[in-house]
């Protein structure tokens, strides 16, 4: 699809603009901010989508477009009205672009065709795994992730794979497990009310039997009581029977013989009761020694001293522990005190020991000191003054007298020179002034004598005036000769002269020189120079002089400092030996404080130390005090505890040795003191008992012998048979009356004489043991029966109260629905688990179908586009899992993704979005793709490159580039001219001005 | 001639049967209601025989589900048989699937005017109203669970026998069933002049000539049990002239309450339709009820609907306060039948993610039936909280994997539709 025609009746700040953009060429708009540029974004998009919720009002608009099967479409959005139009004027008002591409709608086109500059995220953003992975499945990848994400959430939320999982479907289970639990407790109750049933009726039939037989048994026990009543009767007569059989065999008895075994029976009857009542007393006691009660009865006489000393030593305690409690009050006052003494200024330990100090010796050291100090201090006011001397200017040139002398001959020698010199040099100008005689009078004189010789000659030869003219001329020219020779001495004389003058004044010169070498002022050259050098030499002369008094006068003063220096130097040795002494004397002044554990003080401070000290000796005595006071106190507690501990261990007891415990035992004594003199009573008592006793039995024994007399008399051979022998004999008739009685009575409880026989027969025959045992069972199976009667009825009760608790018992019907409503929750959350995993399972295979399928053909084709922007410089590529990209360059050097450059990184995210929108335009229809300021972080090579590749793509696919930078419109537009190609369009306050394009 | 007299038939009592498909929930009067239910119905079906002085009271099985064990259900089943013998109605009862004769654990001693038939052989039984003949009551009960022969077969009336009754637990029509099946025309060959059914819990009669009738249960159990439930009071004339009147008995109705969101834009909006919806079916039924609220059509509140917590809400919000109520409309569940604004079929052509997505879901649910549903256990069976919890994986029937299957589809393309949304629709 291509946009061929955009018309913006009413739209933001476009009113009726239209605009044609140039087809097959890329379309670059420029506008800067508020120029329209968002504005004409949303243009294109609205009309394509709609507008969005609620922002149609005062909106109007056309857009017009040809789609891929060349069909010509618009579309009108006028307000909330909307339609397309064919080219043949039909309308729809349907929103066609869903039908068309399968529901793509305005939020997928902008994901997939729309690149912005919020989506250009640079390197940074694909630097991070997780981010790149997402990024790589751009179309929708993030989503995918989204919803794995969120359904696994879902998933876990409702199970966890772990055991420790407490989610619902997890706590669903438990619950579950304790409903059906409950359910099968609940479920036996069906069987437990049938058996109860069972046992109800099992109980009521044993109930009627055990109930029909006790009737029998107690039928059974009638009998057997008559038989037993009879039998005492019968007994009775049986006894009666024995005693007069008895009463025969006693044949003679003496008349009182009955009163004297009575009056011997009364007798043994009291000593009898006597010596029991005697034995249970003495039984009832047995004597105790004194040492059972009192253990302690040794020590009671220190006890009771102890006890009298108890207040004292109560006293004694309580002393202790105020003293202690003085004492450690003494300790932190003690302690404290130093720091009231300024001359301590600390704590003091309360175990510094603070002895007797000689404050004789210490007033006598202070006092030396003070002397010391005294005299050190008048030492120091008498110090001798030494002058201080300025030397530096004093000592400065130092001439001896030989060496002034020296200089002088030297200044006189060298004035001479010059003075030699100046006259060799008056001598020199005289003769320099003097003019050359070069022709002096010898000269003529040679001249005559050379002509009178030239006359003598040519006379000679002329005039052949003979030899005298020879000789003449032999004169003549001697005397030219000498003429000559002293003319030329005489030319020469001044020449000479000047040169031995010359010489002269140089060997003057030359010791001149030599002179000025070691002479410390200008030697004069010139005569002009003398005055100047006078006037030094005057200078130095009077320096000299000067000097020469200053030294004298140093002299002076050298000597009188020396004076000063010994003098000093005598007060500095009486000042040494001061100090030594002042030392000594200090140091003995600081031994002394040492050795009596003094504060370092000084000796002028000494009354105030000794007050100080006073203070803390006083108060150290004080402690002292205390602590003599605690140990005698100690002590005296010492004493009454060894005491108390003497008591202790005769008491046996292990107790505190304290004056409660002394208290306790003496209050113990007390009480038991109390009680041994009720027990020595007792013990008293008991003797006479023991002693009466002896008596009771010497009575006693006499006694017996009586009574065995008596039993000899009758044959018995105990008390009872004489007893029984002796009152028969004496009841003899009553016996036999008795013997009637008897027999009358059982006749009368038999009724009839004939049962009479039957029972007398009986009673005579049968075994009473016997009877009795057979009653005795029979008795026990009656309470056998009752006991186990009365069970069953207890046993019925319960089983009725269960059958009816049971019958009220409605638990199981809400456990079941209790069950049902969990299952229910249950199955339901498993369910949408199962939902949640099939969809995370599909999601899974979309990746992976994604990953294998279109991911590398888009990478193939996005490098075709990297290469092109950066010609050729770099190749993208992906990694064999797919999940990153990395770039190669023409060396084949790998890049990862980390390293790029944000430009880079631009550009292979624009080569990546570029070849997603067209594989997906590929598969659907090519829909225009917008870019917007993607150039933000290219640089002018970056844009050139890309705008290059842009113009080319934008031959076949319809792009807009729409940027708000000059510099890009003109890069673009530079490109433009380049390649003959692209369309420039620049917006202004809502109007679109075209600049230029291609074709 | 013979005599005038009249029956209740009831059958599928289901005493202390839960409802199925309620959630856990607040604890309250409705609790109570619940768990009474199917007892307050037969309690209802015997005061119907007491007040309409029937003579009889026939129950075609299925009295008790004897697999929950309930004590409390029998002793209920009794204590109401106890009351209708108390009026001198004679109470016939054959035992179904449910409550087969080996079920009947507890030996609750019942009337001696209650008979119970064999499940030897069909039993014919004399109902006598003053000495007189009114009618014969043939049956035959279920011995076991399941009983595979055709029961019907053994019934055939005589000639004195007045008005021939049979009662039979069966699922007629169900060739192969488990449940004693038989056809109508087995039942017609035998004669009889009013077949009481039992099994089916919706009420229908079968035929007019004779009467074939199925009462179905008297207390709806789950939302498939919609509508009212009860007994037919049967009076047949001398001339044996059949009138049927349906009772109702249910003590808690189920039913649906559909409604279409398209209307509203707001959650509240839809509450309050909801609630002015429940007050009319309060006064319309006169009970409680348990409803099943179907939402419908396009809208914005689509996506609220269709979430699993936004459902949660909506139930929420709705049964709020409502479990204090006497006569209650509790809503049980929503089934979501909203349209989502996605259109699948479309979504598929898109070479986008979500084409993927259904592209790969369509991959499984093209394959045949028996082959996808061996995949969908495989995946199901590979989860490692399956192998963690057996017993979950136990849950997980067929039926269940394949509902989820399906929710699945929708499922992950909402997912991935999230940020699609269009704000335009």
């Amino acid at each position: 699809m291509k946009i061929t025609d955009l018309q913006l009746q009413q739209y933001g700040i476009y009113q009726d603009v239209s605009w044609r953009p140039v087809q097959g060429q890329l379309v670059v708009v420029m506008g800067e901010n508020e120029s329209g540029k968002t504005t004409l974004l949303n243009f294109i998009r609205d009309m394509l989508f709609g507008y969005r919720r609620g922002m149609w009002r005062g909106r109007r608009g056309n857009l017009g477009f040809l789609r891929d099967n060349g069909e010509a479409w618009r579309v009108y959005r006028d307000e909330k009205n909307g339609w397309f139009e064919d080219s043949q004027g039909e309308t729809y008002a349907e929103e066609l672009p869903l039908v068309w591409w399968h529901g793509l709608n305005r939020a997928m086109y902008e994901k997939i065709f729309a690149v912005g500059l919020e989506d250009l995220q640079g390197t940074g953003f694909l630097s991070q795994d997780d981010v790149r992975s997402r990024f790589l499945m751009i179309q929708g990848g993030d989503r995918l992730a989204d919803a794995k994400a969120g359904l696994s959430a879902r998933m876990e939320e409702l199970l966890l794979p772990s055991a420790q999982g407490k989610r619902k479907i997890n706590q669903l289970m438990e619950q579950q497990k304790a409903v059906q639990a409950e359910l099968d407790q609940l479920s036996a109750q069906e069987e437990t009310f049938a058996e109860l049933q069972k046992k109800r009726a099992e109980i009521k039939k044993e109930i009627e039997e055990i109930s029909s037989r006790l009737v029998k048994e107690k039928a059974e026990d009638k009998a057997f009581e008559k038989k037993l009543g009879a039998w005492k009767y019968y007994t009775r007569a049986r006894e009666i029977k024995r005693q007069l059989a008895l009463s025969e065999q006693v044949k003679l008895f003496p008349k009182n013989g009955k009163e004297q075994w009575n009056q011997l029976m009364s007798r043994m009857e009291m000593i009898h009761d006597q010596r029991e009542q005697l034995q249970k007393k003495l039984d009832e006691y047995t004597p105790k020694a004194k040492e059972e009660i009192i253990p302690w009865a040794d020590a009671a006489d220190s006890l009771e001293r102890l006890y009298t000393d108890l207040g004292q030593w109560s006293q004694t305690i309580e002393d202790l522990e105020e003293l202690k409690n003085e004492k450690t009050q003494w300790r932190s006052e003690f302690s404290r005190l130093g720091y009231t003494l300024p001359l301590w200024d600390r704590m003091i330990s309360p175990n510094e020991e603070f002895s007797a100090v000689n404050w004789e010796d210490g007033r006598k050291l202070a006092q030396s000191v003070t002397v010391r100090d005294n005299e050190l201090h008048f030492w120091e006011q008498r110090e001798p003054e030494v002058e201080e001397l300025d030397l530096d200017g004093e000592e400065a040139p130092k001439q001896t007298e030989e060496e002034w002398h020296a200089f002088e001959e030297k200044a006189n020698q060298a004035e001479a020179l010059l003075h030699s010199e100046m006259d060799l040099q008056e001598e020199l100008d005289a003769l320099t002034q003097k003019e050359d005689t070069r022709y002096t009078v010898w000269f003529w004189l040679g001249i005559a004598g050379l002509a009178a010789a030239v006359g003598g000659m040519a006379a000679f030869y002329l005039a052949f005036a003979g030899f005298a003219a020879l000789y003449g001329a032999a004169g003549g020219a001697l005397l030219a000769v000498i003429g000559f020779w002293a003319n030329s001495h005489a030319a020469h004389k001044k020449e000479k002269q000047m040169e031995k003058l010359q010489a002269a004044k140089e060997e003057l010169a030359g010791q001149r020189k030599t002179l000025a070498e070691d002479f410390p002022i200008v030697l004069p050259e010139k005569e002009e120079d003398l005055q100047v050098f006078h006037n030094a030499l005057q200078q130095k002369r009077s320096e000299f002089y000067k000097a020469q008094a200053q030294a004298q006068a140093l002299s002076w003063k050298m000597e009188s400092l020396q004076r000063q220096k010994n003098e000093h130097k005598k007060w500095e040795e009486e000042g040494a030996s001061l100090r030594e002494e002042k030392q000594r004397v200090e140091e003995a002044w600081e031994k002394w404080l040492e050795e009596n554990h003094l504060p370092k003080t000084g000796a002028d401070s000494l009354s105030a130390l000794q007050e100080e000290w006073q203070k803390l000796y006083a108060a150290q005595g004080v402690g002292k005090i205390l602590d003599v006071r605690i140990e005698k106190t100690q002590e005296k507690l010492d004493a009454f505890v060894r005491r108390a501990l003497s008591i202790i261990r005769a008491s046996g007891m292990t107790l505190e040795a304290t004056p409660e415990t002394i208290a306790d035992i003496y209050e113990e004594n007390r009480k038991r003191t109390l009680a041994w003199e009720a027990i020595s009573e007792k013990n008293r008592q008991h003797e006479v008992y023991q002693k009466e006793m002896e008596q009771l039995n010497a009575q006693w024994d006499s006694c017996q012998k009586s009574v065995q007399t008596l039993f000899a008399l009758v044959n018995a051979k105990n008390a009872e048979e004489f007893a029984e022998r002796v009152t028969a004999h004496e009841q003899h008739d009553q016996l036999m009356k008795e013997w009637e009685s008897v027999r009358k009575d059982i006749r009368l409880y038999a009724g009839s004489e004939e049962e009479f026989s039957r029972l007398w027969n009986s009673l005579e025959t049968g075994e009473y043991d016997e009877w009795m045992e057979a009653h005795k069972a029979l008795l026990d199976r009656i309470d056998e029966d009752g006991a186990r009667l009365g069970e069953l009825q207890k046993q019925q009760g319960a089983a009725e109260n269960e059958i009816y608790r049971l019958a009220g018992d409605d638990r199981i019907t809400h456990a079941l629905q209790e069950r049902e409503e969990v299952e229910t929750e249950l199955r339901s959350a498993v369910e949408e688990w199962l939902s949640c995993m099939f969809a995370s399972h599909f999601l899974k295979q979309a990746q992976l179908q994604y990953e294998s399928g279109r991911q590398p053909k888009i990478v193939k084709k996005a490098n075709e586009f990297l290469e092109a922007m950066t010609g050729g410089r770099y190749q993208l590529h992906v990694s064999e899992d797919g999940k990153s990209v990395y770039t190669t360059d023409r060396q084949h050097d790998k890049k990862d993704a980390r390293f790029w450059s944000s430009g880079t990184g631009d550009q292979v995210y624009l080569a990546l979005r570029l070849a997603m929108a067209l594989a997906f335009g590929r598969q659907m229809e090519p829909l225009p793709i917008v870019l917007d300021d993607i150039f933000v972080r290219f640089d002018e090579g970056r844009q050139k490159e890309t705008l290059r590749f842009l113009m080319d793509l934008g031959k076949e696919q319809q792009i807009f580039l729409f940027t708000c930078h000059a510099q890009t419109m003109r890069l673009a537009e530079e490109i433009g001219k380049e390649k003959q190609a692209g369309s420039f369009v620049r917006l202004r306050n809502g109007k679109l001005f075209i600049e230029n394009q291609a074709g | 001639m013979g005599k005038h007299f009249s029956f209740v038939h009831c059958a599928d009592l289901h005493l202390g049967e839960p409802f199925q498909g309620l959630r856990p929930g607040d604890k309250g009067p409705w609790t109570e209601a619940i768990g009474k239910a199917t007892f307050a119905a037969f309690e209802k079906v015997v005061d119907i025989a007491v007040n309409a002085h029937a003579d009889a009271l026939l129950i075609t099985g299925d009295v008790y589900n004897s697999s929950h064990h309930s004590l409390a259900a029998q002793m209920a089943f009794a204590r109401e048989l106890y009351r209708a013998a108390q009026q001198g109605i004679q109470i016939f009862i054959v035992h179904g699937n449910h409550d087969s004769g080996e079920a009947w654990r507890a030996n609750i001693p019942l009337p001696p005017s209650v008979h119970i038939f064999s499940s030897e052989s069909v039993e014919a039984v004399p109902l006598m109203i003053d000495g007189e003949l009114a009618a014969t009551i043939y049956g035959i009960s279920y011995g076991t669970r399941h009983i595979t022969e055709n029961l019907a077969v053994q019934f055939q009336r005589k000639e004195n026998d007045g008005f021939a009754i049979a009662m039979l637990h069966t699922d007629m029509g169900g060739e192969g069933s488990p449940y004693a099946p038989c056809s109508l025309d087995d039942l017609k060959r035998t004669k009889m002049d009013y077949w009481a059914l039992g099994h089916v819990h919706t009420r229908k009669i079968v035929n007019q000539t004779p009467y074939v009738v199925y009462p179905g249960n008297t207390q709806g159990l789950d939302l498939t049990e919609a509508g009212p439930k009860g007994c037919y009071l049967v009076d047949v004339g001398a001339y044996g002239t059949v009138t049927l009147k349906f009772m109702e008995t249910d003590a808690v109705r189920w039913l649906d309450m559909p409604i279409d969101i398209s209307d509203y834009s707001d959650q509240e909006a839809l509450l309050r339709e909801i609630m002015r919806q429940r007050a009319a079916l309060k006064e319309l039924t006169g009970r409680p009820n348990i409803a099943r609220l179907i939402l419908r059509g396009r809208g914005p509140l689509h996506r609220a609907v269709a979430s699993e917590s936004g459902r949660e809400f909506i139930l929420q919000a709705l049964n709020e306060k409502e479990q204090f109520r006497h006569i209650f409309t509790y809503f049980s569940r929503i089934k979501d039948e909203t349209k989502p604004a996605l259109d699948l079929k479309e979504r598929r052509q898109l070479p986008d993610v979500m084409g993927d997505y259904l592209r790969a879901y369509d991959e499984t649910a093209g394959l045949p039936a028996q082959q996808r549903a061996e995949q969908l256990r495989r995946i199901v069976e590979e989860q490692p909280e399956m192998k963690k919890w057996p017993a979950v994986l136990a849950l997980a029937d067929d039926e269940m994997v394949a509902r989820a299957f399906e929710r699945a589809e929708l499922l992950g393309a909402e997912w991935l539709a999230e940020e699609d949304t269009d704000e335009n629709h």
